[in-house]
């Protein structure tokens, strides 16, 4: 009789079903929450954020051809360990060789470039 | 109980459904086999709210699983194993929290009218505290067993132990229930005449 089974259904209650449905409910409303966003939905985001993504991308574009169509200009890439942490190319090549340039580095100093 | 055939086919096509984000399929299978996986979470626990977010978190986490369940036809086993860890962790976080006594109760959060059924709420309350005597995992596997109906199998792969140890704890379990209930008949199944 020890190893017979025991009879545990008086621990079901009536109040177990609402238990299920609260579990159930809370799971499909975790899940919903997950699901892939409508297509109308994706569309009017789309078209919403066009234009702004159009904007941004011709002011990208004009932007970087005005850096990157300047080579000797002052926004050039630094040609040497002097002009990377900011000194002038004039002052760079005063310093290397002794011989100052004073219209050279006051044109730089404008903007109008060293080479 | 053994699990009917067709109704294991019947699961291994609701969980290749529910893997095609199929979620009312998944309700379907959830409902199914809800009461094995509160029943561990509620052995595992010890508090029927504790059981309720447990099963709340183990069923999402089964779904976001469910293309690893290699074999379908099994899922009520492999949803006792994500009960399981769920309540582990739960009470791991539980116990940082706070030392709660895992005794706390079987009752359920929804009282219910006892006048048309005094003596079942009765006994209810007296498998309850009995209950409480016996360790999380016998408490599992006798209520997965004798009132869930699963498997030895089932409950082994679900709780990860050997079928040895589910046996075991099962007759520890009934042995320490019946010490503690008495011989009271209510308790032992109908014999067939």
């Amino acid at each position: 009789m020890s190893d017979d089974p025991i009879d545990l259904s008086a621990l079901r209650r009536p109040s177990d079903a609402a238990i299920e449905d609260r579990v159930v409910a809370a799971v499909r409303r975790q899940l919903a929450l997950r699901e892939p966003m409508a297509p109308g939905l994706a569309l009017a985001l789309w078209a919403w954020a066009r234009p702004a993504l159009i904007a941004a991308g011709l002011i990208v574009a004009v932007a970087g051809g005005v850096l990157l169509g300047a080579p000797g200009g002052r926004w050039a890439a630094p040609t040497t360990t002097w002009e990377s942490v900011g000194v002038p190319r004039a002052v760079a090549r005063w310093a290397a060789t002794g011989e100052l340039e004073p219209r050279a580095l006051l044109d730089e100093l404008a903007g109008g470039g060293g080479r | 109980m053994e699990v009917d055939p067709s109704d294991a086919l019947l699961d291994a096509e609701l969980v290749a459904r529910a893997v095609g984000r199929d979620q009312a399929a998944y309700e379907r299978l959830i409902r199914r086999h809800f009461r094995v996986a509160f029943s561990t979470a509620i052995a595992l626990t010890g508090s029927p709210q504790d059981a309720e977010d447990v099963c709340q978190d183990a069923l999402v986490r089964a779904y976001d699983r469910l293309a690893e369940c290699r074999a379908p036809d099994r899922f009520r086993a492999w949803l006792i194993q994500i009960v399981r860890n769920r309540a582990h962790n739960h009470r791991r976080r539980e116990s940082v929290r706070a030392a709660t006594p895992l005794d706390v109760g079987w009752e359920s959060p929804v009282r219910e009218s006892p006048a048309h059924d005094v003596e079942r709420a009765e006994l209810r309350t007296r498998l309850t505290a009995a209950l409480a005597t016996l360790s999380p995992v016998q408490r599992a596997v006798v209520l997965l067993h004798d009132l869930e109906g699963c498997t030895h199998r089932e409950i082994s792969a679900g709780l990860a132990i050997s079928e040895v140890m589910a046996r075991r704890h099962l007759s520890d379990a009934r042995r320490r229930l019946r010490g503690v209930l008495g011989s009271r008949a209510d308790i032992e199944p109908a014999r067939p005449q």
